[in-house]
């Protein structure tokens, strides 16, 4: 089994290497990685399920895979339409706490 | 009162203003830095909203507690990072943190209101399946430990704090103080 120490790496690898989950799975499971058991990549919810079920040797391998990716291109600021509906949605927490009463 | 009953009425707009913050094309440390002044702003107000509730019911109106602490930003990390490692449990995390922050409120209005001589109690309660941990923590104290107010992942305790005003029926005159 992954050691703990394993499992945080790749959690910050596929973050820093990969734009979404379904990226790391594929990546996965294209590499070979985990041969007949890609079952289990494919239809899990989190890393933490696909780093649980690699051997000590799989997750090293994960780890070099990982590593050689190239990292993806991406914005550093966020479209002003996304911008102000976070704002709104803050906005309307902020409201509803404010409302909280005894009643 | 369970001041956690608050926390449905906003946990699915947190948690869309997280999935608006969360978009994968934007470098991971931006969307950790803007998800962290969500939960910090989100903290803040319930913090500051649920203390300055329990300084109405405990007549300490004029006190203020510590504030949050800084939990908020492994949450961030954690909800961040979700978009490449998986979103499983994180909508269980972040009202964790909410009931948290709640807890926290609670726990510094209840020190505060003993400290100028009020007498407020803590009532905790648990359900029947509730974990070993949580059970030893259930009862009614007039002198809590801090413990008391403390909640593990996916913990449904109720935590009810209690002081003069809600034993002699006097809720209803709260008003928002306009200086907070």
């Amino acid at each position: 089994m992954s050691s703990q120490a394993q499992s945080n790496y790749i959690a910050d690898l596929a973050v820093a290497k990969t734009k979404e989950f379904k990226e790391v799975k594929e990546l996965i499971i294209s590499s070979g990685i985990v041969g007949e058991n890609a079952t289990i990549v494919e239809k899990a919810q989190s890393i933490a399920e696909i780093t649980n079920a690699l051997t000590d040797f799989q997750a090293s391998k994960l780890i070099d895979t990982l590593s050689a990716a190239k990292e993806p291109a991406r914005a550093t600021q966020y479209s002003q339409k996304r911008i102000d509906k976070a704002t709104r949605l803050i906005d309307d927490v902020k409201a509803a706490i404010d409302s909280w009463d005894f009643s | 009162m369970d001041y956690s009953k608050f926390t449905p009425t906003i946990i699915e707009k947190v948690i869309a203003a997280m999935l608006v913050i969360n978009n994968p094309e934007i470098a991971p440390d931006i969307r950790q830095r803007n998800q962290e002044i969500l939960f910090q702003q989100v903290g803040s107000s319930v913090y500051a909203k649920i203390y300055d509730m329990n300084a109405f019911d405990m007549q300490i109106e004029n006190t203020i507690g510590d504030g949050i602490d800084n939990r908020f930003y492994g949450l961030a990390k954690v909800a961040s990072a979700s978009v490449a490692t998986g979103s499983l449990g994180i909508d269980e995390y972040v009202k964790n943190f909410i009931d948290n922050t709640i807890g926290m409120a609670q726990r510094d209005a209840v020190r505060n209101a003993r400290e100028n001589g009020k007498r407020p109690t803590v009532t905790r309660t648990e359900s029947a399946d509730c974990c070993k941990w949580c059970r030893s923590k259930a009862g009614t104290y007039t002198d809590p430990d801090s413990s008391v107010f403390e909640r593990h992942g996916g913990c449904s305790g109720k935590i009810t704090t209690s002081g003069y005003r809600s034993r002699n029926g006097l809720l209803s005159n709260y008003v928002k103080p306009s200086d907070r």
